[in-house]
């Protein structure tokens, strides 16, 4: 194996670096999200950036296309150092891991959209034409480009949206997960569309949690990690294991998860069979024992997310069922669920987690109401009461209970809901991203209060994209990948390293 | 490689599937009432039948280019109807016949340039706006005509009555104007690329922005259009029947909303054509000469044009559907939870 500085990716290059990061640092308030990154890409190469979740590769993503501004250090583009509005401005495309493109428009309008030939003020709607069929032949796709976007497969739309870049006459390419979503088909064609246009002279910069496909295609590899630079790697002789070494090693920190041998003979209280929704998951299996934390665990595109959101209803599955307790759910509802003994906690804290403007204790009596009421009216006395208690359980810093949720912190805004979450004394607990955006602190309370209800006989399953945290706190770990299970680890096998083989390798 | 490609239609290519098939009902009515209803080819009824036209489909084409973007405007039917008051108040005041005629239009522009204002600069939803806008103007409507009898005002210079009354070869000159305009915003949409920027906008909005379309502008020009076009229709309309009074181009915003989306509008944004407009207002219009000859009461006109719209809907909601794959139970919205086990 062969460990390429910087300095020597560029000796085989004699164009030299066409981008490079020198010192860069961002943070967002309080969070450091790069620290001091420094690489180069070598004009004409595929470069690939890797990292977990969190490693900072989407801010330095961000950075080089321009959008935001580094707090410290220098882009440079071509040996020159910009501004971000140079570089937005600049020959740098980049494609974003959401379609951005117009459905409703025919295949060759989206590759043009504002550059479309014309003559007389008028479209050279025959030249439109033409021009596109003559990309599309290029890579090779069999497509009309008279074709209304919509009706193509989502790889096709996506390779349109590349040559969209393409055309746009850019020097360099920035594609951000341009596979995930994709069938393995699908994303050989985009690999063939990448090397063809590296061969053409475009310079491109490729991230995928795919690591096989990095493997495949790249010509350099630089790994992040925490928000810091790790390594340029030169793709010789290098294989996935090497790869995963250096995207792991975060500190973990203490409270390792407990055995879950004492919990093989608790009764199931919760289980998916055979789930699926049509392009997010397929065939989803699991169980969860009473007095049982299971995580969850999925990089980006995985459909771990869809998975999190069908569990309880919220986007409907196409097929499979749900048990509580041995029970199938006929309607699979989040009401019915509920009522069920189930409880979610959803992962979006800003746009479905609170009622804003509502205070903290009507936020944490609304799922039971009922119980608070007599006669069908609301008794405040019996809501400030329940309010209060749990503002001393969770240690929620807030004025009083008549207070905003506006007015908390984004941890005491998290306990808040996870108070409510608990509030119905709920059997199954389903956590989304417990601890997106909260401090240390908060995280531990969460953590604290997860174990608490599992030590009382709760089923609770956790979905984080935060690997450290699954890691501290579940007795197992499923983990997804390409819309499938990919595998389960249990107790001391329970490393970042055989989580993210299971989650980025190849089989 | 490139020989087996599967070439589309001219109709799905140029997106008008909606449009062919509302043309292809209009005709069957057409065909149908000329055979039920002796009246219906009695030229008195084919010049009524153009005159009703001719301003819907001025005012359609205002709709239909903001159905495009996504946004509609409520305000028309009133635009329409100030527009007028506006032109013979001038004409009253005994202004030149040039000075009245823009003085209608400048009415309409000014309140699609607040409009526009409010939605484009101030974010304001485009539904509470013009719908505001509908109440204030019809309220200002009634303090203009405070004071003058119900027929409103009813004596125009000759040369102002001409305008409504021209025909070319038997055919009313404000009729052939409207299709001329509909010619004209069809070619705009298809040839050139501020009309394609206006499809780019409606169907992805972010997208659209990234690539360098400016939204707001777009949006506050369209709204200025609409209101022009609703006040060119008011003051045609107004020189037409030789009287402006309160009850111009009232509820005439839903028809005309109705008929964009029979039209092959939708407003959702990203879809939707001139033509379509076209089609959508010949079969509204079609419809109303037809209860009208067949002596239905007008208050079942309602109904079936609101049945239609409906059927209209949920016909495109299950085609659609059906080509995504989806299953029928969950097509309409109805128990999207339940799953088979």
């Amino acid at each position: 194996m062969t460990i390429a500085q910087p300095a020597r990716a560029e000796g085989a290059k004699p164009a030299g670096a066409i981008l490079e990061l020198r010192n860069v640092s961002k943070s967002y308030g309080a969070v450091r999200a790069l620290r001091g990154v420094s690489f180069r890409v070598a004009r004409g190469e595929i470069h690939a950036i890797l990292g977990e979740n969190g490693a900072g590769k989407s801010t330095t993503l961000k950075i080089i296309n321009g959008e935001i501004e580094p707090d410290e250090g220098e882009v440079l583009v071509g040996g020159a150092v910009t501004l971000a509005r140079d570089r937005k401005a600049g020959d740098i495309a980049m494609v974003h891991q959401e379609l951005a493109v117009f459905s409703n428009m025919s295949v060759a309008e989206n590759i043009f959209v504002g550059r479309m030939p014309r003559r007389n003020g008028r479209i050279d709607i025959a030249r439109l034409h033409a021009r596109a069929a003559e990309l599309l032949r290029l890579f090779g796709l069999n497509i009309d480009t008279r074709e209304i976007l919509r009706s193509l497969t989502p790889g096709q739309q996506q390779i349109v949206e590349i040559l969209r870049a393409v055309e746009s006459d850019a020097s360099l390419l920035i594609l951000d997960e341009p596979t995930s979503g994709l069938n393995n088909h699908e994303a050989e064609t985009l690999l063939s569309l990448i090397r063809r246009l590296r061969d053409g002279g475009h310079t491109i910069l490729y991230v995928s949690h795919r690591l096989h496909e990095v493997l495949d295609v790249a010509d350099h590899i630089t790994v992040l990690r925490d928000g810091q630079y790790v390594e340029t790697l030169a793709n010789d002789g290098i294989n996935e294991g090497d790869l995963i070494r250096r995207m792991v090693g975060r500190d973990l920190g203490p409270g390792v998860a407990a055995n879950s041998a004492m919990l093989a003979d608790a009764p199931v209280a919760f289980a998916v069979r055979g789930l699926s929704m049509a392009g997010q998951f397929h065939d989803m299996q699991l169980e969860v024992r009473q007095g049982e934390i299971v995580g969850v665990f999925g990089l980006e595109g995985s459909g771990a997310e869809q998975f999190s959101q069908a569990i309880f209803g919220i986007v409907p599955p196409s097929s499979g069922r749900i048990e509580l307790n041995g029970r199938p759910i006929r309607d699979l509802s989040p009401a019915s669920l509920m009522h069920s003994g189930m409880s979610y906690l959803n992962g979006n804290r800003k746009e479905a987690g609170l009622y804003m403007e509502r205070s903290v204790a009507e936020n944490i009596s609304a799922p039971i109401l009922d119980r608070l009421s007599r006669w069908g009216l609301v008794d405040r006395r019996k809501v400030l009461e329940r309010a209060q208690e749990d503002i001393r359980r969770f240690a929620i810093r807030v004025p009083g209970p008549e207070g905003l949720p506006q007015q908390l912190s984004g941890g005491n805004q998290q306990k808040v809901m996870v108070s409510a979450c608990l509030a119905t004394d709920p059997k199954v607990i389903v956590l989304n991203e417990p601890t997106r955006g909260v401090d240390v602190g908060a995280k531990a309370e969460v953590h604290e209060a997860a174990r608490a209800e599992a030590a009382k006989g709760k089923a609770l399953l956790v979905f984080s994209s935060d690997l450290p945290e699954l890691l501290r706190l579940a007795h197992r770990i499923v983990i997804m990948r390409s819309n499938r299970l990919a595998g389960e680890i249990r107790g001391v096998e329970m490393t970042e390293e055989a989580v993210m083989a299971l989650a980025a390798g190849d089989r | 490689m490139a020989d087996t490609i599967r070439k589309i239609s001219f109709i799905r290519s140029t997106r008008l599937e909606q449009e062919s098939l509302t043309f292809g009902v209009v005709v069957l009515l057409a065909v149908v009432l000329s055979f039920v209803s002796p009246a219906f080819l009695d030229p008195n009824n084919l010049a009524s039948l153009q005159t009703a036209l001719a301003p819907n489909l001025i005012v359609a084409i205002g709709m239909m280019t903001l159905f495009m973007i996504g946004r509609f405007d409520l305000s028309v039917g009133a635009v329409m109807g100030i527009s007028g008051i506006a032109s013979a108040m001038a004409l009253n005041a005994g202004l030149p016949v040039p000075v009245a005629f823009l003085a209608g239009i400048a009415t309409g522009v000014f309140i699609g340039a607040f409009n526009g204002f409010m939605v484009a600069r101030l974010g304001i939803n485009h539904l509470i706006v013009t719908l505001g806008v509908l109440y204030m103007t019809r309220g200002v409507i009634e303090v203009a005509m405070s004071g003058e009898k119900l027929a409103g005002f009813t004596s125009f210079p000759p040369s102002f009555s001409l305008i409504g009354q021209l025909q070319f070869a038997g055919v009313s000159a404000l009729f052939l104007f409207a299709l001329l305009l509909c010619v004209v915003f069809e070619s705009f949409l298809r040839l050139t690329l501020p009309g394609r920027k206006l499809l780019f906008l409606g169907g992805n909005p972010q997208a659209a922005e990234a690539t360098g379309i400016r939204r707001r502008w777009t949006e506050f020009w369209c709204f200025v259009l609409s209101g022009g076009l609703a006040a060119l229709a008011g003051v045609l309309m107004t020189a037409r029947v030789g009287m402006a009074n309160r009850y111009m181009g009232e509820g005439l915003e839903m028809q005309i909303f109705i008929a964009c989306l029979i039209g092959g509008g939708s407003i959702a944004g990203g879809k939707g054509s001139y033509v379509g407009a076209l089609a959508g207002v010949l079969f509204v219009t079609l419809l109303t000469n037809a209860f009208n000859l067949l002596s239905v009461p007008s208050e079942w006109q309602a109904v079936v044009i609101g049945a239609v719209l409906v059927l209209v809907v949920v016909v495109d909601g299950v085609m659609v559907l059906r080509k995504s794959g989806r299953p029928w139970n969950g097509i309409f919205g109805l128990f999207p939870n339940r799953i088979s086990a």
